[in-house]
């Protein structure tokens, strides 16, 4: 018709312009990370000047130094180790919560929410240690499952709130429709909640493996500097302190993202919206 | 046989009772519909039928089988609900399946299943799409489908049809009717459209409040309704109703009103001296005629209209006026071009129609005689 929209003109401007600034924002710490990882040593120290836009001698000898060294690697196997087992762990206890949650009504449900939630109302700080305390208590310092329990309990509360959301929206008609057809509800749950509510699942996982990964504080007091086990985020901490080149730790800092990059573009095409769209009306 | 059987249906929510007491007798392969206003407790009752909820007391039979304790997935019933509840995360086919492989179904027998109820419901080319990818219609179809295929016995239908637009909705109407005609299942459809309930069904059963008003067939709801709620229910637009006595006229049983004498079956006749004094009269537009050359019998009561509006929703008119002493009348004509605004003129009523209900309980007068 020819007709434009002047309002909508000027909408559309400033929302492309919001999208720009933010994607500066996001993309250019990435950029200045790769930028120093990949630059040769001898060009990072200019004397105070910025190095250019484009390094003058683009190397992978930063990478190639650490993938050399084998204690980089038992990191990164710890962190992947504490990671993963602290998505299932997360996933396996929140799925089951979440649907209690969202389907049942008990006496002191709001009062259970909020003590839930209020697990992450403490900066971490100052429940790192009466936790680390108790877990040497209990020998469990040192080990694995510290860290995978202390993560778990992190991400448990936001994991539980997603999941049990999730549930909500799930029609009551579908899982009686389910019973009518003549489904058990263990078959009720694996077969049809569990599907339905797959992409808030996933949802929960990517952001329980985000906070795992590069968590610190927990697996600083509970692990030991110079403990057995080392995550790569306490490998990074150990490398600072003694002041190695920028791009070394450029490099640490990419090796730290790049999993998790990979990992969320792998689980996040199972977040695809209006899973439920379509079951009812 | 399948039929099904209510004993005295009791069901409350907390302090709040719901269904008071309700016998029903569905017999095997009947469409039977259950009719009422929103609240009425009709879908209550159907859940209870399914098996999801508890029935207070009462006995429910489907059978010859007592289903109290059944839980919902060992009762031998589908059930189709308003919202569809498709899973939407299977496609038609593994929806329509999804019954039969908890079964443990063998691979052709879900097959032959499937062969024998996707062209039944014209769902052909749709097999593997996902319910958000198919129309309203198709979904009510696709729900039915799986319904159908476990081939149970007694089919429940919690208003399928509401969701659909007007022109879909007749066609469902048939749809449903046909499919009913070729599987002959028992269907108990909840619907609180009397239109839907007439066409489809062989009986309804009237709900109001949690109690049955009425159970019979369409027709006759129509023509005999047991109680003012049923006459006023049922028929569209809402029947005439006037404050009456009951009396004779020459020996003949008639019925005093604010519209004039109006004269009554003589089945009436035994009930002028026993029936309380103070009677409620019902009369549909339908059954209201203008009066042109026509030979009139001695049943037929005429009085004089003041037409005050005129209303064409299709090939006739409802025409609303007022009698001499204000009452409205509302009535049906052929052509707009005989009724002029007022202008007077003459209808009639034959004396079948007049519809007499007991003021304080609302019961018909003649009772047991329906």
């Amino acid at each position: 018709m020819g007709y434009i929209d002047k309002g909508e003109v000027a909408k559309k401007i400033v929302w492309t312009s919001c999208v720009i600034v933010m994607m500066v924002g996001i993309i250019a710490p990435i950029y200045l990370l790769l930028k120093y990882a990949i630059s040769d040593p001898s060009t990072v120290n200019t004397g105070g000047r910025p190095i250019p836009i484009w390094p003058n001698r683009p190397t992978f000898d930063m990478f190639l130094y650490l993938f050399k060294d084998r204690e980089f690697w038992a990191v990164v196997a710890n962190s992947a180790i504490i990671a993963v087992s602290t998505v299932a762990l997360t996933s396996f206890l929140s799925v089951p919560a979440g649907y209690v949650l969202a389907r049942y009504n008990f006496p002191l449900k709001r009062f259970f929410l909020i003590l839930l939630i209020s697990v992450r109302l403490f900066p971490d700080i100052s429940s790192v240690i009466p936790i680390a305390t108790f877990f040497v208590r209990m020998n469990l310092h040192s080990s694995y499952l510290s860290v995978v329990l202390a993560h778990t309990l992190l991400a448990l509360p936001y994991v539980i709130f997603m999941a049990t959301t999730a549930f909500e929206f799930v029609p009551k008609d579908i899982e009686e429709q389910a019973r009518v057809i003549g489904a058990n509800r263990v078959t009720i749950f694996t077969k049809i909640l569990v599907p339905m509510v797959f992409p808030s699942l996933v949802a929960g996982a990517i952001y329980t493996f985000l906070l795992s990964w590069d968590e610190f504080i927990f697996a600083h007091f509970l692990l030991d500097t110079g403990g057995q086990i080392q995550t790569l985020t306490l490998y990074l901490n150990k490398n600072l302190s003694f002041s190695p080149p920028q791009n070394i730790l450029a490099a640490i800092s990419v090796c730290l993202s790049v999993p998790v990059m990979i990992f969320t573009f792998i689980v996040q095409r199972y977040m695809v919206s209006g899973v439920v769209s379509g079951a009812v009306k | 046989m399948a039929d099904l059987v209510l004993k005295n249906i009791q069901k409350s929510y907390g302090n709040h009772p719901v269904i008071h007491g309700l016998d029903l007798h569905i017999k095997s392969g009947e469409f039977v519909t259950l009719l009422g206003p929103s609240g009425c407790g009709k879908t209550t009752l159907l859940r209870m039928i399914a098996g999801l909820e508890k029935i207070d007391s009462g006995e429910l039979w489907i059978g010859g089988k007592p289903m109290q304790g059944l839980p919902a997935q060992k009762r031998p019933i589908g059930m189709v609900f308003q919202s569809y509840a498709l899973f939407p995360h299977m496609n038609v086919k593994n929806n329509i399946t999804f019954g039969l492989k908890i079964q443990k179904m063998e691979e052709h027998a879900i097959f032959s299943k499937l062969d024998w109820v996707i062209p039944l419901l014209g769902l052909e080319g749709l097999e593997n799409r996902l319910p958000k990818e198919i129309s309203g219609g198709q979904r009510q179809r696709v729900a039915l489908a799986r319904a159908l295929v476990l081939d149970p016995e007694v089919l429940l239908l919690d208003e399928p049809l509401s969701n659909l637009d007007a022109a879909l909705r007749e066609l469902a109407m048939d749809e449903l009717k046909r499919i009913h005609q070729e599987v002959g299942k028992t269907i108990i459809y909840v619907s609180h459209n009397q239109a839907e309930a007439m066409t489809m069904s062989q009986r309804i059963a009237v709900l109001n409040k949690g109690h049955l008003e009425q159970y019979a067939e369409p027709m006759r709801l129509y023509d005999e309704p047991a109680s003012r709620f049923t006459a006023e229910f049922i028929g569209s637009p809402i029947a005439n109703s006037y404050v009456g006595k009951l009396g004779t006229h020459d020996g003949l049983p008639v019925v005093q009103t604010a519209v004039g004498i109006i004269r009554i079956s003589d089945r009436c006749m035994g009930h002028v001296s026993s029936a309380p004094k103070e009677i409620r009269v019902c009369i549909r537009p339908q059954d209201i005629h203008q009066l042109k050359n026509q030979v009139l019998t001695p049943y037929c009561s005429v009085f004089r209209v003041l037409p005050s509006l005129i209303e064409t929703p299709g090939d006739r008119c409802l025409v609303i006026g007022k009698t001499n002493s204000g009452e409205a009348v509302r009535f049906f004509v052929d052509r707009v071009h005989t009724v002029v605004v007022g202008e007077p003129l003459d209808v009639f009523v034959s004396a079948e129609h007049v519809h007499l209900f007991n003021s304080e309980n609302g019961k018909n007068i003649l009772g047991e005689q329906i």
